[in-house]
C-alpha cells in the first residue's frame, strides 16, 4: 500500500530537478507563499553518503539563493502533501477498525444473550420456568441479520442434537472461540494502529529530502553518464565548488577549491576566466566558445554556457557553467569554412582571370583593329600622296606648286603617324621580328646625319663622334637602329633652333654604362704604360672636343698614331668579348624638356606639353616606338634634359661582334695596319656645317677649327700622305664607295679617281642623289681637288640645294630615280605585268621569274637589291626559295637540291655582284613576300621563312613604294 | 563625234562600275601605269586576265566535277583566279573567290558549286561591261584617255 503511493511523487521529484521545470507545476499544485518563513529547511537534512565531488558547505550557501529557497519550498510542500495524505489514510483505517470493533461488541452481546437464553430455557425445561422473559425479549431481537447468518452458518457445524445439552455446550464453546478471535483481531488492530502512529512520526521531512536528493543524484548520473560535458560551479573567487566531468583528467579532490589557473595552464584559460568574471559582473548568462591549448588535454574547443548565481540579496556569488567539447565539430566547421573560402577565392580568381582575359582580348582586338584600320587608311592615303607626287612632276605654276607642297607635307605626316601606329602595334603584339645583319655603326651614324642634313632647313650644326673602340662591324638589326637614330635626330632637329645636334657613339663596359670620363679610365687601365695609352686617350678626347665644339684639337700627326692603337684596341675588344654594349647619345642644344614632362615622354601619344604639340606638330609616337624598339633589342633608352639648354637621349644596346677568322689566326703587322686604316677610315667624327650642308670625313680627329678659320669656306683637312698610304690598301673611300655602289650599278673599282668619275657621272646624268653624296665627293677627293670641288660646291651650293630639295621628292617616283635591281618572282601573268609596269614606272630594273626554283637560279647568277616573292607558286613556293637563299647567305653554300650548275658565283660572290663589296658576305638581300592577306597566318610564315616583310596583294603603287623605300638603302 | 558627251558616258560608266563594286582602286592603279609608251596597257592586261581566267574557270569547273573533289587543288586554282582578279581590281569577282575559298575550307561542295556559278556570272558580266567600256575608250582615242583617265 505504501509503495504504490510513493511511486508517483518520485517521478515528480525527478522531473523537478531539471532547471527548466523547477517549481513550475508544483508551485501551482502547492501554495508556496506560506513556506517562506521556513528558511532553514536544509538544516535538518542529513547527507549520509557524501559524494566526493561536491563541497556541501557550499551547497548550503547556494540553498540560500533564490533558487535554493524555491527548491526548499518545493520540498516542504511535497512533504506536507505526503503527510496529509498519510494522515487521511490512517483515519480511514481507524474508522474501519472502530466499525469492526462495534461489530465485535455486538457479536459479543448477542452471544451473551443467547447464552442467557439457553441457560434460561435450560432452567425452564428443568424447572419448568416460563421460556419468554419480557426483559430478555428486547435483547433477543437485537442481533443483526449478519450475525444471524453468521450464527446460522455456524449452526450446522454442531453435530449434536438440537436442544440437547451437548448441543448447547458445543455452542457455548464455539461462541467462546469466536469471541476470543474477535478480541485477538481487535488487539492486533490496535497494535497496527499504534504502529502506524509510530510510523507516521518517523517520516520526517529531512529523511524524505535525503531520499529524494539521492534519487535525483542517481538519476542525474544516469542521464549524464555518457554526456561529454563538464558541469561545474565556481564561487565568486572562481574556485571550483562543484564539478561534474564525465571523463576527468583530474580527481575531483584536485579540482574542488581550486581556480582554473591552479589546475590548467595554456591558451584559453585567461579568456574563459575573463568571460566568467564578466558574467559575474554583468549578471548576464552567456554562451561562448573557447579554444584551449593546454598541456593537460591539448588543443580542444569547448562551447561553454556560463550563468551567474545570485544570492537572495541579489549579489553574485559565483557562476555555473556547462561546457561541451566541440573540437571535432569546430574542426569540421573550420574545414568547411576553409573550403568555402577557398572556393570563394577560386571563384574570385576565375572571375578575375576571365575578366582580365576578356580585357586582354579586347585590347588585342582593339590593337588589331587599330592596326588594320591604319593599314586600310594607309593604302588610299599613299595613293593620294603618290598621285600628288606625280602631279608635282607636271608643269605647275608657282601657286599650285606651293599648294601641292603643303598637301604632300601634310600627307607625309599622316602617313608617318600611321606607320608609327603600325610599328607600335607590331612591337606590342610581338610580331616585330628583329633581324641580325652585320653592319657598320659608323656608317649608320653617318647616314643618319647625312639624311638629317639633307632635309635640314635650319642653321644647325650636325655632328657625329664615334669612339675608336667601337668595332667596325657589329651584328644587329641595322634597320631598327637606324630607325631609332633617325627618330631621335629628327626630334632633336625639330626642337633645336640654333646650336647643334649630334650623335656620340661609344663602347661601354657593362659595369660602367656611364660617362666618358670613366670610359677614358678604362683605357688607361686596360693599356697601362704603353704609348698606346696616349693615343687612345687622344682618340677618346677628340670626340669630346668635337662635342663641345671647342677649337682645340689634336694635330693631324696624331692620326698616324691613332690608327694603329685603335686597331689594337679594337682587336683586344673583339677577341675578349663577343658582345659589346654600344652607347649612343643623341644630344641637342634645343628647347629641352621640362622635368615634370620627363616621365611622360616615352608614353604613347604624349608630348612634353600641348603647347609643343601645337607648335611642333608630330604624333607623340616616335619616342614610344624608339623605347619599345630599344627594349626589344635588349637595351635601354634614357633621357637627360634641361629646359632651354638641350636634351640628350641615350640608348645602350648590346651588339654582337661578328667573328672573323683573319683576326684569330693572322696577327701580322701588315694585317693589323691594314685593319687599322680600314678602321680609322670609317670611324671618327662627322660634321655637317650649316653653311655648307656638307660633310667632313676626318680620320680620327676633327679639324673643325680650320673650317672656322676659313670662314664660310670649307676646307677638308685630309692629309695627303695618309691618303697616299692608304691607297694600296682597301683605301679610305671604302665606305663612300659602298654608298655609291648601292646607288649606281657601274662603280665597283676602288680608287679615288674612279670614285670621282662616278660621282661626276652621277652629277652629269642629273641623277638625283641625296645631298650628302655631294658632300662626300668633296670630302673624299684628294687634297688637290678639294679646293676645286669645294669652291664649286660653294658656288653652286645654295641654288643647287634648293633645286635638289625639290627634286628630292620627285626622285621617289620619277623614272630617273636610282636604278635598283629587283627580282620579281611571280607565276601569275596578270600580276606580273602589273607589278612589272609599276616597278618600271618607279624606275627600277626588274627581272622576272615564275617560280622559286627559277628565283634561286637568278640569285645564283645576279645580285639583286630586292626580291619580291609570291608565296604560292608551282614547283617551288616562295617560302622554300627564301629559306634556300637565306641559308646560302648565312653559310655560303647552297643546299644540294638547288646547287648551281657552275660554281663561279660561290667562289667569289663579290664578283657576281656589281653592287656589293667584298666583305658583304653576311649581307642579306631583302626578300618581300607578296601575300594575299597581310594579317593572315601566311604573313607569319613568311617572316619565319626569312622574309623581311610582306606586302599584301594586289601590288599597288603605295605598298610597293613603301617597301622599296624601306628596303632599298639609297632610296 | 561629240567628245564631251562621249567622255561623260565613259565617266559615268566607270563610276557605275566602281559604284556597283565591279572594280576597285586597283583598277585606277592600272590606268596609272598606262602612258604613251604603252597606250593600251589596261586593255592588254584586262584581255590577258580574261584569257587566263576563262581557262582557270574551266579548270575549276572540271576540278569540281571530278570525284572525289580535291579541295586543296580547288583552293589553289581559285587562289590563282583571285590573285589575277585582284590585280586588275575586279572586286566582285575577288569577293566571290573569297567565298569560294571559304567553302573549300568548309568542304562545302554545294557552296563551291554555287560560288562557281556566281563567279562565272560575274566573270561574264564584267567581261561584257569592260568590253563596252574599252570600246568607248577606243573611240575617244589614246591621247585624251591618258590625260583623263583619272576618275
Amino acid at each position: 500500500m505504501g509503495d504504490e503511493y510513493l511511486a508517483e511523487p518520485e517521478n515528480e521529484v525527478a522531473r523537478s530537478m531539471w532547471p527548466e521545470n523547477i517549481g513550475d507545476k508544483h508551485q501551482r499544485q502547492f501554495r508556496m507563499e506560506t513556506f517562506r518563513k521556513d528558511q532553514d529547511a536544509f538544516k535538518d537534512v542529513k547527507f549520509d553518503e557524501k559524494p566526493v565531488h561536491v563541497d556541501f558547505r557550499r551547497l548550503m550557501e547556494m540553498a540560500n539563493s533564490d533558487k535554493g529557497v524555491s527548491h526548499m519550498q518545493y520540498f516542504m510542500k511535497h512533504w506536507e502533501y505526503k503527510r496529509a495524505n498519510a494522515a487521511r489514510l490512517l483515519e480511514e483505517e481507524l474508522g474501519l477498525l472502530s466499525q469492526q470493533r462495534k461489530e465485535i461488541e455486538q457479536n459479543k452481546q448477542q452471544i451473551l444473550e443467547e447464552q442467557r437464553f439457553q441457560d434460561e430455557s435450560y432452567y425452564a425445561v428443568k424447572r419448568h420456568v416460563p421460556i419468554l422473559d419480557e426483559a430478555y425479549e428486547d435483547e433477543w431481537k437485537r442481533p443483526s441479520k449478519k450475525n444471524d447468518e453468521l450464527s446460522r452458518n455456524r449452526e450446522p457445524k454442531i453435530d449434536a442434537d438440537y436442544d440437547s445439552v451437548s448441543y448447547w455446550k458445543e455452542r457455548a464453546i464455539q461462541l467462546e472461540k469466536t469471541l476470543e478471535e474477535s478480541i485477538q483481531r481487535e488487539r492486533s488492530l490496535v497494535e497496527k494502529l499504534e504502529e502506524n502512529i509510530k510510523n507516521l512520526q518517523s517520516h520526517t521531512p529531512a529523511e524524505e529530502f535525503s531520499g529524494m536528493l539521492k534519487r535525483a543524484d542517481y538519476f542525474l548520473h544516469l542521464v549524464l553518464q555518457s554526456a561529454p560535458i563538464v558541469i561545474a560551479h565556481q564561487d565568486a573567487d572562481l574556485r571550483y565548488r562543484f564539478i561534474f566531468n564525465h571523463y576527468p583528467t583530474l580527481a575531483d579532490e584536485d579540482v574542488i577549491g581550486k581556480t582554473d589557473y591552479e589546475i590548467l595552464s595554456g591558451e584559453g584559460i585567461e579568456e574563459m576566466n575573463s568571460v566568467k568574471r564578466e558574467v559575474m559582473a554583468t549578471g548576464i548568462a552567456t554562451k561562448r566558445e573557447f579554444a584551449f591549448n593546454t598541456p593537460m588535454f591539448g588543443a580542444k574547443t569547448f562551447v561553454t554556457y556560463i550563468e551567474p548565481v545570485f544570492s537572495k540579496g541579489g549579489e553574485t556569488i559565483g557562476v555555473n557553467y556547462v561546457a561541451m567539447d566541440i573540437t571535432d565539430q569546430v574542426k569540421r566547421r573550420e574545414k568547411m569554412a576553409d573550403i568555402r573560402v577557398r572556393e570563394a577565392i577560386q571563384n574570385a580568381k576565375e572571375t578575375e582571370l576571365s575578366r582580365s582575359l576578356h580585357i586582354t582580348e579586347e585590347t588585342m582586338r582593339a590593337k588589331q583593329m587599330l592596326a588594320t584600320m591604319s593599314h586600310e587608311i594607309r593604302s588610299p592615303l599613299s595613293g593620294v600622296l603618290s598621285m600628288a607626287e606625280i602631279l608635282a612632276t607636271t608643269k605647275l605654276d608657282k601657286e599650285q606648286h606651293q599648294l601641292l607642297e603643303v598637301m604632300l607635307s601634310s600627307g607625309d605626316l599622316v602617313l608617318q603617324l600611321i606607320n608609327d601606329i603600325l610599328d607600335l602595334s607590331k612591337v606590342e603584339s610581338g610580331a616585330m621580328k628583329l633581324e641580325s645583319t652585320t653592319f657598320r655603326p659608323r656608317e649608320v651614324v653617318k647616314h643618319v646625319l647625312q639624311t638629317a642634313a639633307a632635309s635640314l632647313k635650319k642653321e644647325l650644326t650636325l655632328e657625329g663622334c664615334i669612339g675608336d673602340d667601337v668595332p667596325v662591324d657589329v651584328i644587329g638589326d641595322v634597320l631598327r637602329i637606324r630607325q631609332i637614330l633617325t627618330n631621335l635626330i629628327s626630334n632633336a632637329v625639330k626642337f633645336t633652333h640654333e646650336g647643334k645636334v649630334g650623335i656620340n657613339l661609344q663602347v661601354v663596359h657593362e659595369q660602367q654604362p656611364g660617362c666618358k670620363m670613366e670610359h677614358e679610365k678604362i683605357h688607361k687601365r686596360a693599356y697601362p704604360g704603353t704609348p698606346i695609352t696616349t693615343a687612345a686617350e687622344n682618340s677618346c678626347l677628340s670626340p669630346r672636343n668635337c662635342d663641345k665644339d671647342t677649337l682645340n684639337c689634336s694635330k693631324h700627326e696624331d692620326v698616324v698614331q691613332n690608327g694603329v692603337p685603335t686597331c689594337e684596341n679594337f682587336r683586344e675588344d673583339h677577341e675578349s668579348e663577343e658582345v659589346v654594349w654600344l652607347r649612343c647619345d643623341v644630344y641637342d642644344t634645343g628647347i629641352g624638356i621640362p622635368e615634370k614632362s620627363l616621365p611622360l615622354l616615352f608614353k604613347r601619344y604624349m608630348q612634353a606639353s600641348a603647347d609643343h604639340a601645337r607648335k611642333y606638330g608630330g604624333t607623340g609616337l616616335g619616342l614610344a616606338i624608339c623605347k619599345q624598339l630599344v627594349e626589344l633589342m635588349g637595351g635601354t633608352l634614357t633621357v637627360v634634359s634641361k629646359e632651354n639648354e638641350g636634351s640628350t637621349f641615350t640608348f645602350v644596346l648590346p651588339c654582337k661582334i661578328p667573328v672573323k677568322e683573319e683576326h684569330s689566326d693572322d696577327p701580322d703587322e701588315e694585317h693589323s695596319s691594314q685593319n687599322g686604316f680600314t678602321n680609322s677610315d670609317i670611324e671618327g667624327s662627322f660634321l655637317f656645317k650649316p653653311q655648307m650642308r656638307t660633310s667632313l670625313l676626318l680620320s680620327g680627329v676633327s679639324v673643325i677649327n680650320n673650317s672656322k678659320l676659313f670662314g664660310a669656306k670649307l676646307m677638308c683637312y685630309d692629309p695627303p700622305d695618309i691618303l697616299d698610304d692608304r691607297k694600296p690598301f682597301s683605301n679610305g673611300f671604302t665606305s663612300k664607295e659602298q654608298n655609291f655602289a648601292r646607288c649606281t650599278s657601274d662603280s665597283h673599282q676602288s680608287n679615288g679617281a674612279s670614285v670621282r668619275s662616278t660621282a661626276e657621272k652621277q652629277y652629269d646624268d642629273g641623277m638625283v642623289l641625296e645631298l650628302n653624296s655631294q658632300a662626300e665627293r668633296i670630302s673624299s677627293s684628294r687634297g688637290d681637288t678639294v679646293s676645286v670641288s669645294g669652291s664649286s660646291c660653294q658656288k653652286t651650293g645654295p641654288c643647287k640645294i634648293v633645286e635638289e630639295q625639290s627634286l628630292h621628292k620627285k626622285s621617289k617616283c620619277s623614272p630617273i630615280g636610282n636604278k635598283a635591281k629587283i627580282l620579281l618572282v611571280e607565276d601569275n601573268r596578270v600580276n606580273i605585268i602589273v607589278a612589272k609596269s609599276m616597278l618600271e614606272q618607279l624606275g627600277h630594273g626588274i627581272d622576272i621569274v615564275n617560280n622559286g626554283m627559277q628565283a634561286i637560279r637568278a640569285v645564283q647568277q645576279h645580285q639583286y637589291d630586292l626580291i619580291l616573292m609570291d608565296v604560292h607558286m608551282p614547283e617551288m613556293d616562295g617560302l622554300q626559295a627564301t629559306k634556300h637563299i637565306r641559308s646560302f647567305e648565312s653559310t655560303g653554300f647552297w643546299d644540294a637540291s638547288v646547287k648551281p650548275e657552275d660554281d663561279r658565283m660561290i667562289a667569289d660572290p663579290a664578283i657576281s655582284s656589281d653592287c656589293t663589296h667584298a666583305e658583304s658576305q653576311g649581307q642579306r638581300v631583302p626578300i618581300i613576300a607578296m601575300t594575299a592577306n597581310s594579317f593572315s597566318e601566311s604573313a607569319d610564315e613568311c617572316l619565319a621563312a626569312g622574309m623581311d616583310s610582306y606586302i599584301s596583294k594586289p601590288v599597288n603603287f603605295q605598298n610597293i613604294k613603301e617597301c622599296l623605300q624601306h628596303y632599298l638603302p639609297s632610296q | 563625234m561629240d567628245y564631251s558627251n562621249l567622255w561623260r558616258q565613259i565617266f559615268s560608266m566607270k563610276k557605275s562600275l566602281f559604284d556597283q563594286g565591279y572594280l576597285d582602286e586597283q583598277y585606277n592603279q592600272l590606268e596609272e601605269l598606262q602612258d604613251d609608251s604603252s597606250p593600251n596597257f589596261v586593255e592588254e592586261v584586262v584581255a590577258l586576265f580574261f584569257k587566263d581566267s576563262s581557262r582557270l574557270l574551266t579548270n575549276i569547273e572540271q576540278a569540281l566535277e571530278k570525284y572525289p573533289q580535291d579541295f586543296y587543288r580547288l583552293d589553289s586554282l581559285v587562289h590563282q583566279f583571285k590573285g589575277s582578279g585582284s590585280s586588275i581590281g575586279a572586286l566582285r569577282m575577288k569577293n566571290e573567290c573569297s567565298m569560294f575559298k571559304a567553302h573549300c575550307n568548309d568542304r562545302n561542295l554545294e557552296g563551291c558549286r554555287r560560288s562557281l556559278q556566281k563567279m562565272k556570272r560575274e566573270h561574264a558580266t564584267l567581261k561584257q561591261k569592260l568590253e563596252t567600256y574599252f570600246q568607248l575608250l577606243r573611240q575617244v582615242g589614246p591621247r585624251e584617255r591618258a590625260v583623263n583617265s583619272r576618275k
